[in-house]
């Protein structure tokens, strides 16, 4: 069973309404990031239900080295 | 007996803030008085508070002999090494910026010029280097107010921005461009050999000064790039590269927390961000009142 994420409660998101992303932002660690991929599609590469791209797994990467999210 | 040494301290009332500038060297309180104008007072008005007390001096002692520095003080401290005598005006101006961007926690401050037409507000966001100053001293003498040549103070959850009249820093090549093309502006003394080069202050104009207290809505943000090279490119850039970017430029985003993550995100999805390279300003002008502010 693949694992499957979630973004950290604590952490502000805002997905950008062109579709060209979502930005976070950590109030606990002060982190602040934006990833180029919009919520919907977040959702799916955080679920763990489908093989990822090298662009999905390098966002994954990025988000669990920012902390910003959690399975 | 003792003698008192010389000083000549002065406020600045700069809205929203009041600064207490005490001073001992006679050619920052000249430049002062050059650049605000009525805004430079020895005295606080009755109606008046001091937001910041600063200190600019020139240490005293030996090395005033010898080897004189200025020195810049923020409510006793001491924030920067100190610096050549002769840079001291500008050092005043860099530490009221510095002041500004550390302490104050009720605007969301981002690093940009601020210049307005018809009520509406750009931003400039943009490092040194960019040619920032040299196209807001132009766009200020071209139909346009300067509110601000440093700093952005938005009101947070609000695309609302306050003005901060202060003077425009011009750096090397721009100096003598600036005084060919507005031979009628006043002009600080020269500060040489600074970390940014040879430094001018330009004072605001009359424009600027009458609407010191007048807000203004943002409804765009442009990142200027000067580039000998190119003449008018421009790039509509999308929402989540126009937050890394203005994110880049706020000063106290971390030390506001979330109230300078709704702010910010607020203005990118109601307003056009753009990047622009250019080497005439008048097509730069051109593309702002025509495209932008339209």
């Amino acid at each position: 069973m693949p694992t499957q994420y979630r973004i950290k409660q604590r952490v502000l998101r805002h997905p950008f309404s062109d579709g060209s992303g979502t930005a976070f932002y950590d109030p606990t660690t002060n982190v602040i990031s934006s990833i180029n991929v919009n919520i919907d599609d977040l959702n799916d590469i955080l679920g763990g239900h489908k093989s990822l791209t090298d662009e999905e797994s390098d966002v994954l990467s990025q988000l669990l080295s920012q902390q910003l999210i959690e399975d | 007996m003792k003698t008192k040494a010389l000083t000549y301290d002065f406020v600045l009332s700069l809205p929203p803030f009041v600064f207490k500038v005490k001073n001992n060297i006679k050619f920052v309180f000249e430049n002062a008085c050059a650049m605000y104008g009525e805004a430079c007072s020895e005295q606080l008005a009755g109606d008046e508070f001091i937001d910041f007390t600063l200190s600019i001096n020139d240490g005293g002692g030996l090395r005033k002999i010898f080897k004189p520095q200025a020195r810049f003080l923020c409510d006793e401290k001491e924030p920067f090494k100190p610096l050549t005598h002769s840079q001291a005006y500008a050092m005043l101006e860099w530490g009221m910026n510095w002041t500004v961007a550390a302490h104050e926690f009720s605007y969301v401050i981002i690093h940009s010029a601020v210049l307005e037409k018809d009520g509406k507000a750009i931003l400039f966001p943009a490092p040194p280097g960019s040619g920032k100053s040299t196209l807001t001293a132009f766009l200020a003498n071209n139909g346009w107010r300067l509110m601000s040549d440093e700093m952005a103070l938005i009101t947070p959850n609000s695309k609302t921005v306050t003005p901060f009249v202060r003077p425009i820093c011009l750096k090397n090549a721009s100096i003598p461009l600036a005084k060919q093309w507005f031979p009628d502006s006043v002009f600080s003394s020269i500060a040489k050999d600074t970390h940014k080069g040879d430094v001018i202050h330009m004072a605001p104009n009359k424009s600027a000064m009458l609407g010191k207290q007048q807000t203004a809505e943002i409804v765009g943000v442009v990142f200027p790039n000067y580039d000998t090279t190119k003449s008018l490119e421009i790039y509509q850039l999308n929402m989540a590269e126009s937050y890394m970017q203005l994110v880049d430029n706020a000063f106290n985003f971390t030390a506001i927390g979330e109230p300078a993550f709704s702010t910010i995100t607020r203005i990118i999805e109601q307003v056009r961000s753009f990047e622009i390279f250019y080497n005439d300003l008048k097509d730069v002008e051109a593309f702002l009142s025509e495209d932008v502010i339209d």
